[in-house]
Formats: structure tokens, C-alpha cells, sequence
């Protein structure tokens, strides 16, 4: 069956039609949604209210793009306004990588081998620390950032996804990029500080 | 020299996207470009940090999908109508009243003014009535214009103070 008949179906209420958009695009909505938020409750909580948004404005969507972009759309909105409500201070969330993630950062530095990301410790370390840097930014410059420089969307995608031109989809990811890499460079910096000051006091 | 910096190259697209030219002139630049050797070394991290990131996938349970058409039966949840339909469905009881109210007011109007017609035709011919003396002033030849009324009141008046 179509996804317009489905949707067609979903409207007059058949609850098997809408199980079948879900079950169709639950992998799409989660992959959304895990570009905002890591803990699999979050993700689930996040896609549940996509779906939910989506079944009460079933008559708003009128074919003329794909479904799938469509609940794109819905997700990634849903899951801005969520991220927004949640969100700490940037600062705050920065701040935090000093203490404990500041001698992986070095280590990156140091030691970037291949080796070192397969490990799965290490690259659960590395998502860590990419959550926290990430809540540096806007869940906008967040999601144009982890579609493009993670998921290798094309711009094209991205701008479909959020209903922004490709030209202000470029310009997010350019500023995302700037945004993030500085706030990296701070933490080295401030790493690399920290260390030198407990290097001398060691001797 | 500003433009000879790096920073633009390496914001400009995702850091593995940097073509084998790219990356030559880059890091051919940091050997003697201190600044620009700490954001190129934070671009990479950056990149290999995001990475990390979207090697995590989220998949959904197998009880999402009743899940979700559970939360649906419980908020009582209904697909919407267009816009058209749901602003009918609101306003409808207050556009009925309105009209209602509408058709009432202007029947009560029309009926009042045919009455007020036939009351003031009825009271005009009552030679005592002031309808009469409104509407008939001025018809009788022998009644008083104001100039005599008031000649004949300050008449009156002189002849008291005298």
C-alpha cells in the first residue's frame, strides 16, 4: 500500500494504517532524534511525540513531497523544541569537559591512530565528550552539523528536513563548525594549561 | 597574511571532505602558522568526535509501535480536520447565534418603523395631539407666526413694567 493511501486510511481514523507509518518510519524519526539526545529513553520519548504530532496533523500533509520528508520535518522540529526546553547554558555544558575529558582531548592530540577509535571504550569516551561539545550549540546548528559532517546528508536533505534554503543550511554549517572547533580549542588550551601547572607543582 | 589563514578552508566543509590539495596547503600553513595550527588540530578532533557521535544509532524496540498507538488511545488523540473545517467547527454556535440575532434585529426594525408610521399618521389627525402641531404648523392661516408671538409677548411685557 502507498504511503498516500495509508495516510489517506490514518485520517479516517483506521489505527492499523497509522501502525504501518510507524512501523515504516520508525528507523527514519529514531535516527532524528538520535542526533539530539544519546540515552535510548530520550530518543524513544522524542520519536513517540513525533508520531504523536504527526497522527493529529495527518490533513495538513497533502502529498505533494514524500512522507518520510514530511515526518522528517516533524521530527526534527518536535525534537529543536524539546532540546530547547531541556537545554542547559552552553557554558555550563563546555565547562564541564575540563576535569575529566580534558586529558582525552590531549590524547587526541597526541595519538589519533585508527586502533584507538576502534575501540569501543575509547569511542564511547569520544561520544561523551561529542555530547557535551555539542550542547555547546543550538539544536538548530546541532542537527545541520550531525547530518552533514556525521551522516553525510547532502545539503539538499538537510534543507528538506528543516524547510530552510540550501544557501542558509551552508551558512549553519559553516558557523556550527567555527562554533564548535573554537570551543574545542578553548578546552585544549585550558587542558593543556592545567597540565603544565600540575606538571610544576609535581616537581 | 589573514587571508592566507586556514580557518575558512577548515569551516567550510566537514573536515574529511578536505580534497588532498586542501590538506597539503594546510598543513604546509600550520608549520610556521601557530594559530592556525590549533584550530587545525581542533578540526580533527572535532571531526573524529562526531564521528564518534553518529556511530551511536538508536533503534527502535520492538513495542515502540504499540507504544505509540497506546499514547494515541490514551490522549484520546484525533487525526485534525483542515484548518477550514476545525475554524467552522468553533465558531459555528457563535455564527448561528449572530446570524439569528441579525434576522431578529432587523425584523423587530422593520415591523417597529410600520407601527411608528401608523401611530404618527393616526396622531396627526387628532388636532390636539403634538404630532398635529408639529406636522400641521404653519397650515392654519389664522395662527400666530413667531414674530407675532413675540411681539406680543414683549408687548405684554412693557405695558407690566410701565
Amino acid at each position: 500500500m502507498s504511503d498516500l493511501e495509508l495516510v489517506s486510511l490514518a485520517r479516517e481514523g483506521n489505527e492499523r494504517a497509522f501502525e504501518e507509518i510507524v512501523r515504516r518510519y520508525s528507523p527514519k524519526v529514531f535516527r532524528i532524534a538520535g542526533k539530539f539526545f544519546r540515552q535510548p529513553a530520550a530518543v524513544e520519548d522524542a520519536a513517540q511525540e513525533a508520531f504523536l504530532k504527526a497522527y493529529t496533523q495527518l490533513s495538513s500533509f497533502e502529498g505533494r513531497g514524500s512522507l518520510e520528508g514530511w515526518l522528517s520535518r516533524i521530527t526534527a522540529n518536535q525534537c529543536i523544541n524539546m532540546l530547547r526546553h531541556a537545554r542547559r547554558r552552553p557554558e555550563a555544558a563546555v565547562s564541564e569537559l575540563t576535569e575529566h575529558d580534558g586529558p582525552w582531548l590531549e590524547n587526541q592530540l597526541s595519538d589519533l591512530s585508527a586502533e584507538l577509535h576502534e575501540a569501543s571504550e575509547r569511542g564511547r569516551i569520544a561520544a561523551d565528550i561529542a555530547d557535551k561539545v555539542l550542547g555547546a550549540l543550538s539544536p538548530e546548528d546541532r542537527l545541520v552539523l550531525m547530518s552533514i559532517d556525521g551522516e553525510r546528508l547532502p545539503v539538499k536533505d538537510v534543507a528538506e528536513m528543516t524547510g530552510w534554503s540550501e544557501s542558509k543550511v551552508k551558512v549553519r554549517a559553516f558557523r556550527a563548525r567555527r562554533r564548535i572547533r573554537e570551543a574545542v580549542e578553548s578546552l585544549l588550551q585550558r587542558a593543556k594549561k592545567n597540565g603544565s601547572k600540575g606538571g610544576k607543582s609535581d616537581v | 597574511m589573514s587571508e592566507n589563514h586556514i580557518t575558512n578552508l577548515l569551516d567550510a566543509k566537514p573536515f574529511s571532505d578536505l580534497s588532498d590539495a586542501e590538506r597539503l596547503t594546510a598543513e604546509s600553513h600550520i608549520l610556521t602558522c601557530i594559530p592556525c595550527r590549533s584550530a587545525y588540530d581542533s578540526a580533527r578532533i572535532v571531526s573524529s568526535l562526531i564521528t564518534a557521535r553518529t556511530a551511536e544509532t538508536a533503534e527502535a524496540g520492538s513495542f515502540f509501535k504499540t507504544r505509540v498507538m497506546v499514547e494515541i488511545r490514551a490522549r484520546q488523540l484525533t487525526p485534525e480536520e483542515p484548518a477550514l473545517m476545525r475554524m467552522w467547527r468553533a465558531a459555528r454556535v457563535l455564527v448561528t447565534t449572530m446570524a439569528l440575532l441579525l434576522v431578529v434585529l432587523a425584523g423587530i426594525t422593520i415591523y417597529t418603523r410600520a407601527t411608528d408610521i401608523q401611530e404618527v399618521s393616526a396622531a396627526a389627525a387628532n388636532v390636539y395631539s403634538p404630532e398635529y402641531v408639529v406636522l400641521a404648523r404653519g397650515d392654519s392661516d389664522d395662527e400666530l407666526v413667531n414674530d407675532q408671538v413675540l411681539e406680543t409677548i414683549y408687548a405684554s411685557e412693557d405695558s407690566d413694567g410701565q
